[in-house]
């Protein structure tokens, strides 16, 4: 009788399984990979988590940054050459920018428009019938936290009036930090700061008489809030996370800058 | 096997997360980048449609359609520039709810609506990406305002500009409104709103000649002939009158009456038939002084300094249709229909009687030698100061004409203070051959821009 052929290996062949060699060479091999690939996963997600939390502080400063610009933009909204008879103060804005302690102050010596501290006369929803607002963007000395505030525009003082309505709206924002703060940062980054000195958020072109532009501090008996023109605005962000790698501060500095379109009567 | 499947598997992660990380910056920055070029492509919008607004600018609307803004637009007409991108319709694709918002619901429906194509496209380069912009007339309702202080939101009554404030008696030039959508391809969406009003330069002297300056007498002022004159009657107003010819100064008008004569021939304000008869000629020192800044509102220029008057000169330049080294183009000149703002920086030499004359401001530097009626309107001769009539023909201007010298006629050098003004005229034919024309000023006067008298972005839905 004939044997059927065999198909595969059968126990009297020489059967080649892998030698215990084989077996070693090949679990280090893997060890050694999946640790590389476990160790690039793990820098990869380190990163990741770093980044995002730093790329979260730049989102908001720059959506913060977005809305001063379309604020300042759309300053001095109602303007009083809308109306034939003038209604009441809170119905027009008098001026597209608050000053205080008057409107006559010159910029420097206003406590608002200043440095840090810029307050916008605006309806910003006209629809409602609610009136104009007074929207203040403050970064008080030595804080990290750039307030905003909205408050329907009175007779009084702006910066006493938005005083209570001021709540944090950009955070880790360096731009007035303190002393100890700014150095640290000059530590990092040495070009950051010059002189060590706060960097302002705010600072402005005013309008001349022949309409043409000159930086405020320049325009003679036009630096008042009245006639601002443009503010550029620069914001100095630090994320809350320390570079993954190099363990240094993260910090961007963003610039915009508004332009007032509604005239200044 | 099973080894490199774990491997790729493993390095897939890892560059899994390295993508969604940079993924995520780019995402980032680019709806930054958006925000910010959304705003751009709707201002580029607002500029376009205020722009070709303007009837000097080539690509104004009525040109490329006539009557497609018509000199007063009635509520219910609207307008709208449309910017397709490829074979897309606008306005169906990206309805503006806006119209609805501030006119009412379904006010859109009824409205009579006209579309004209964007120039923003050129040469086949795409321009900005905005996809309409409306323009319409306004009422108190649509804007949301009280313009006249009655608590009352009007919404039948269109609403004008007078200079100063927008108003509900159709004073002056109508407001209208001017609003843009720009979208991005991302889907980004900004609208942005103008009221807007056309600006003039808005001068009027109040007299038939304004002589700034100093005039002694030591020279003729006009012709001593019984067959000349000059007449502050308004001519197209006939109970409206003014001076025939005005000073600044008391000398001067002392002067000038004294050179002008007979008294007869220069009617206006302040003339009488006498006995002895007087001629028109008094002083507008203080109005001069006081003269309303036609580039800025609000303010004024003394326009019996130098300053002054040199500031008047550069406002007028700035918006001047065109500058001129002398008049022998006078296709520059306008006419009545299409009045220009035209600036000689030297001596002007006008003549003919072209059916219409010229019209509108014609600022010469150099002197200005006028024979026949080729032009009406305001003539300023701010520079040598002086207005020659040279030949023996009958002459005729109707307008008004201010003469202010300003440096000196032969060196060309600046003057401390304004000069001798002169008028010389060798015919003695017609009468009045000057006349004041309030109405020929006015119209003298085009628009040269539509300013924006308020701008807002509207928030998106």
């Amino acid at each position: 009788m004939k044997r059927p052929k065999r198909v595969g290996r059968c126990a009297g062949d020489r059967e080649r399984g892998f030698s215990l060699l084989e077996l070693v060479v090949a679990a280090t091999m893997f060890v050694v990979i999946a640790g590389t690939a476990f160790g690039l996963l793990g820098a990869a997600q380190k990163r990741y988590q770093t980044d995002s939390r730093i790329l979260s502080s730049f989102q908001e400063a720059r959506l913060g940054l977005d809305q001063i610009v379309r604020d300042v933009d759309d300053a001095g909204y109602p303007p009083r050459n809308q109306f034939s008879v003038l209604p009441s103060i809170a119905s027009y804005a008098a001026a597209p920018f608050a000053g205080s302690p008057n409107a006559a102050c010159v910029i420097g010596t206003c406590a608002s428009p200043g440095d840090f501290d810029l307050i916008v006369e605006t309806d910003i929803d006209p629809q409602n019938n609610n009136g104009v607002e007074w929207v203040r963007y403050q970064l008080p000395a030595g804080s990290t936290t750039l307030l905003r505030g909205a408050v329907t525009k009175t007779n009084g003082d702006p910066v006493t009036t938005t005083a209570a309505a001021m709540s944090p709206y950009v955070v880790n924002v360096m731009n007035n930090a303190s002393g100890a703060q700014i150095a640290a940062i000059r530590a990092a980054y040495p070009t950051m700061f010059p002189a060590g000195a706060p960097v302002p958020i705010f600072s402005y072109t005013c309008q001349l008489a022949d309409g043409t532009a000159q930086s405020c501090p320049l325009a003679g008996a036009f630096n008042t809030p009245a006639n601002i023109l443009d503010v550029e605005i620069t914001l100095i962000v630090q994320a809350t996370a320390v570079d993954a790698q190099t363990g240094l501060p993260r910090l961007v500095e963003l610039h915009g800058r508004g332009h007032r379109l509604n005239p200044n009567q | 096997m099973l080894i490199a499947i774990s491997v790729l598997l493993l390095i897939s992660v890892v560059a899994v997360s390295l993508i969604m990380a940079s993924g995520m910056e780019t995402s980032l920055s680019g709806n930054y980048r958006s925000s910010t070029s959304a705003y751009y492509a709707a201002r580029a919008g607002l500029e376009e449609g205020r722009g070709r607004l303007l009837p000097r600018n080539p690509d104004y609307f009525n040109t490329a359609s006539p009557a497609f803004i018509p000199a007063t637009l009635t509520l219910g007409q609207v307008r709208y520039v449309t910017n397709p991108l490829g074979g897309e319709n606008v306005l169906t694709s990206y309805p503006d709810t806006e119209y609805d918002t501030e006119f009412g619901l379904g006010s859109l429906g009824g409205a009579t609506v006209k579309t004209i194509a964007s120039i923003s496209p050129v040469a086949g380069i795409s321009g900005a990406l905005y996809k309409w912009v409306r323009i319409n007339p306004i009422t108190e309702k649509s804007i949301n305002q009280d313009v006249n202080g009655d608590h009352v939101q009007d919404a039948a009554t269109p609403l004008f500009f007078d200079g100063q404030h927008l108003n509900l008696s159709s004073t002056g030039q109508q407001a209208l409104e001017v609003t843009s959508l720009a979208v991005l391809p991302d889907g980004t969406q900004k609208t942005l709103q103008y009221v807007v009003a056309p600006m003039q330069l808005s001068m009027n002297f109040p007299a038939a000649v304004t002589a700034v300056g100093s005039y002694t007498g030591a020279t003729n002022f006009g012709n001593q002939s019984a067959g000349f004159g000059i007449s502050g009657s308004d001519f197209c107003n006939p109970g409206g009158s003014q001076y025939a010819v005005a000073g600044t100064s008391t000398t001067s008008v002392a002067n000038l009456s004294s050179k002008l004569t007979p008294a007869a021939n220069y009617p206006g304000t302040g003339a009488s038939t006498g006995p002895p008869a007087t001629a028109s000629v008094g002083s507008n020192a203080a109005g001069m002084q006081s003269f309303p800044d036609p580039l800025h509102p609000g303010q004024t220029l003394d326009l019996t300094s130098i300053a002054g008057l040199n500031q008047l000169v550069s406002e007028i330049q700035s918006a001047a249709d065109y500058t001129m080294s002398d008049c022998s183009n006078t296709t520059n000149l306008g006419s009545a229909g299409t009045p220009t703002v035209v600036v000689v920086t030297g001596a002007c030499n006008l003549s003919g009687n072209p059916a219409p004359p010229g019209s509108g401001i014609l600022l010469v530097q150099g002197d200005v030698n006028y024979v026949d009626h080729p032009y009406d309107g305001l003539i300023l001769a701010i520079g040598t100061g002086a207005f020659h009539q040279s030949a023996s023909r009958l002459t005729h201007f109707y307008g008004s004409l201010v003469l202010a010298q300003t440096v000196d006629p032969t060196t060309h050098a600046p003057l401390a203070a304004p000069g001798t003004p002169t008028l010389s005229w060798l015919a003695g034919t017609g009468n009045p051959n000057l006349q004041y024309d309030s109405c020929v000023v006015a119209n003298a006067q085009p628009a040269i821009t539509y300013r924006p008298l308020s701008f807002r972005e509207i928030s998106q839905q």
